[in-house]
């Protein structure tokens, strides 16, 4: 089990990059949006 | 955020069709990374990679007042200051211990071992009782009918669960 902790980023700091599978089973990257500008939504079907 | 995957996601996402990208982040990557412990959040990223904004906690894309930030900052040429709303602490170890544990009991739940990945998500739940994309998706592996039975999410039936501190 992890027993590190997280520093949270702040705002005006990069933010951290994440790579996810699409529903289309493609990979995104938050890098992949470099140069314009990003809206990231969180949501769930619950 | 749903950790039951794509084919749960893949209904609402027909539903609104949306132009934008849709990623499906089973393991709570993004609980992990930017430390929230409940959805819905949005954070709004620049040209260089650089975080604007970000609300944890209802951020609701269909209220007009939201939509109303994000085209002012989409359209802006310049950065400006907007009064983000990061009510977020740092999150002590037994968040990143949570979501470990959560990450065992997708593996488990993948394989179709239902029974004990909800015995390690409830593990993890013990953790880090704070943390609802754990505690919520466990309530909708359990209670489906409260979930996907109709059109709508039965958030009464969610309420009273928190309220009873299940």
């Amino acid at each position: 089990m992890s027993t590190e902790t997280l520093k949270i980023p702040q705002i005006g700091q990069l933010a951290p990059d994440f790579t996810l599978p699409t529903l289309d089973g493609e990979k995104v990257s938050l890098q992949d949006y470099r140069g314009k500008k990003v809206i990231v939504f969180m949501w769930a079907s619950w | 955020m749903d950790a039951q995957g794509p084919e749960k996601a893949s209904p609402y996402v027909q539903r609104a069709n949306p132009t934008y990208t849709n990623a499906v982040d089973e393991e709570n990557l993004l609980g992990q990374l930017y430390g929230f412990k409940a959805i819905p959040n949005g954070f709004l990223i620049d040209e260089n990679g650089v975080l604007d904004y970000m609300k944890f906690g209802g951020f609701d894309i269909r209220k007009a007042e939201t939509v109303k930030m994000v085209s002012e900052w989409a359209t802006a040429t310049q950065s400006e200051d907007l009064s983000s709303e990061v009510e977020q602490k740092t999150p002590g170890e037994e968040h990143l211990g949570a979501i470990a544990l959560f990450q065992e009991g997708n593996g488990q739940y993948r394989q179709g071992l239902t029974a004990e990945a909800l015995v390690k998500w409830k593990e993890a739940m013990a953790l880090d009782p704070d943390n609802l994309v754990i505690r919520k998706q466990i309530w909708a592996v359990e209670h489906p009918e409260r979930f996907y039975a109709s059109d709508k999410v039965d958030y009464a039936w969610q309420k009273e669960q928190l309220e009873k501190g299940i």
